[in-house]
């Protein structure tokens, strides 16, 4: 196969571009998906999965860049993490919420951190840490698809709900296949390309289910959360789900934006139940102005 | 410093990704987008009131210095001016049956009695919803807040509706604008 060949810092700066390319993605999906009428709106989807495959892109760049270096793998991991919470908590202090270009620009660089170190791991060969690796994979996705499949029996739960049980079957059988892989080597191929197809699948479902939660909130950090939190909330939660109010975080938007009006917003994610939010501002002024 | 081997399939894939596939597909699916620009004066904002007399009305709110309710024409709308703000309302009670709408179909019945009434038109905005069932003595019902923002990405001015949607239609609206 043909190549290009280009140095490290050229290639070190094109992944820079990526994640900041990434970012710009994200604040339009946000503001996109926050005029849709869609549970899950495909505009922000297809934005949501293209800043989510430039990461992809970027991490493999930094992974061939540091393919030799434990100590550059390292160091990389180690400044690229650190830069990434002191971007998202400078966002959260700016902002309060977390909205900001920070604040996004803070969490890609924590998940290229994250991701970029278990590859680097996985890449070791170490049998034992490969083992781990995939254990743990398997025990999330095995924990998020049996509360996924729990969640889907809520009668509050929209029937578009069941993109949340795609990713973690994906993530289930991604530790399958890699395990595989891994010890029966005849069919490595075949199930290497069975991996990365999952990977793709894992990537756009995992898209659509944070493109929905777009719609919920203007917080990029809840949103980028919202998924697994709705599921999670399927082993602790009866039939009523609290969302929001459960998680701990609701939405607001900033009292600029609405005049005087500080408006606070709760919006259902994947559910069929109205939420009751508390609107005093609105409210006493809807009544003493109605004439 | 050594140089690292990128295979020129992957980025002419790259390339085509991002440089076609992504814009030509945000064209294509660009159509789940709330439709709106407000605009607040031009055409009937009301229902029961003309063209003439609304724009009339408006104008003559936006000019009077005091915050005196000015009452037009014969569908008994009120418009005043609080805070620097448009705001109309009607005399309407709200009735006893809570409605049943979802609150984004409460928000798709406001836009289009908004856009009939000639409130918004045009661009995109963002909407936000909330939903609030409440009684009192006399009469229950379900009030829908709806916070419609008329703010394009690139422009700096943002214009917004608060709209309140009762069991009896579009009950009132206020406008803020910069």
């Amino acid at each position: 196969m043909k190549t290009f060949k280009v140095s490290k810092m050229f290639a070190a700066i094109i992944a820079g571009f990526l994640v900041l390319f990434a970012t710009v993605l994200m604040i339009f999906a946000s503001n996109f998906a926050m005029s849709s009428y869609y549970d899950i709106p495909i505009n922000p989807l297809i934005m949501a999965l293209f800043s989510f495959f430039a990461i992809a892109v970027a991490v493999w760049l930094v992974l061939k860049i540091f393919a030799y270096s434990k100590k550059g793998s390292a160091l990389f991991f180690a400044a690229c993490l650190l830069t990434g919470i002191a971007s998202e908590s400078y966002g959260i202090y700016s902002d309060k919420i977390s909205t900001g270009v920070f604040g996004i620009f803070g969490a890609l660089l924590i998940i290229t951190a994250l991701v970029f170190g278990v590859f680097s791991l996985y890449r070791s060969k170490n049998k034992v840490m490969c083992a781990v690796i995939e254990a743990v994979f398997g025990a999330v996705g095995l924990f998020l698809t049996v509360g996924a499949f729990i969640l889907l029996t809520k009668e509050s739960i929209t029937k578009s709900a069941w993109i949340l049980l795609v990713f973690p079957i994906c993530i289930l059988l991604i530790a399958l296949t890699s395990a595989a892989k891994r010890l029966l080597s005849k069919l490595g191929r075949a199930l290497k390309a069975v991996t990365l197809l999952l990977a793709v699948v894992a990537l756009i479902s995992y898209s659509a289910a944070f493109s929905s939660a777009l719609t919920c909130t203007y917080n990029y950090v809840t949103a980028l959360k919202l998924p697994t939190a709705l599921i999670t909330s399927a082993y602790t939660d009866g039939d009523i789900l609290f969302h929001f109010d459960f998680i701990g975080e609701r939405a607001y938007i900033s009292a600029d934006e609405v005049g005087d009006h500080t408006s606070k917003l709760t919006h259902s994610y994947f559910s069929n139940k109205i939420n009751f939010s508390e609107y005093p501002a609105e409210k006493e002024y809807y009544f003493q102005n109605r004439g | 410093m050594k140089k690292i081997e990128i295979p020129r399939l992957y980025v002419y894939i790259f390339l085509a990704l991002f440089l076609v596939v992504l814009p030509v597909s945000l064209v294509v699916f660009n159509n789940d987008r709330a439709q709106i620009v407000l605009v607040y004066s031009g055409s009937d904002v009301s229902p029961n009131e003309t063209h003439t007399e609304v724009k009339a009305a408006i104008a003559q709110v936006i000019a009077s210095d005091d915050s005196e309710p000015i009452k037009i024409g014969s569908g008994g709308c009120v418009y005043n001016r609080i805070n620097g703000e448009i705001a109309y309302t009607t005399d309407k009670h709200m009735s006893i049956t809570p409605l049943s709408v979802s609150k984004r179909g409460a928000t798709k019945l406001v836009l289009n009695e908004l856009r009939a009434c000639g409130v918004v038109r045009g661009n995109y905005c963002f909407a936000y919803v909330s939903c609030e069932n409440f009684s009192s003595e006399s009469h229950a019902a379900t009030q829908y807040t709806i916070s419609i923002f008329g703010c394009d990405f690139f422009d700096e001015g943002v214009r917004s509706v608060l709209a309140v949607y009762t069991n009896d239609g579009l009950d009132s609206f206020v406008l803020f604008y910069n």
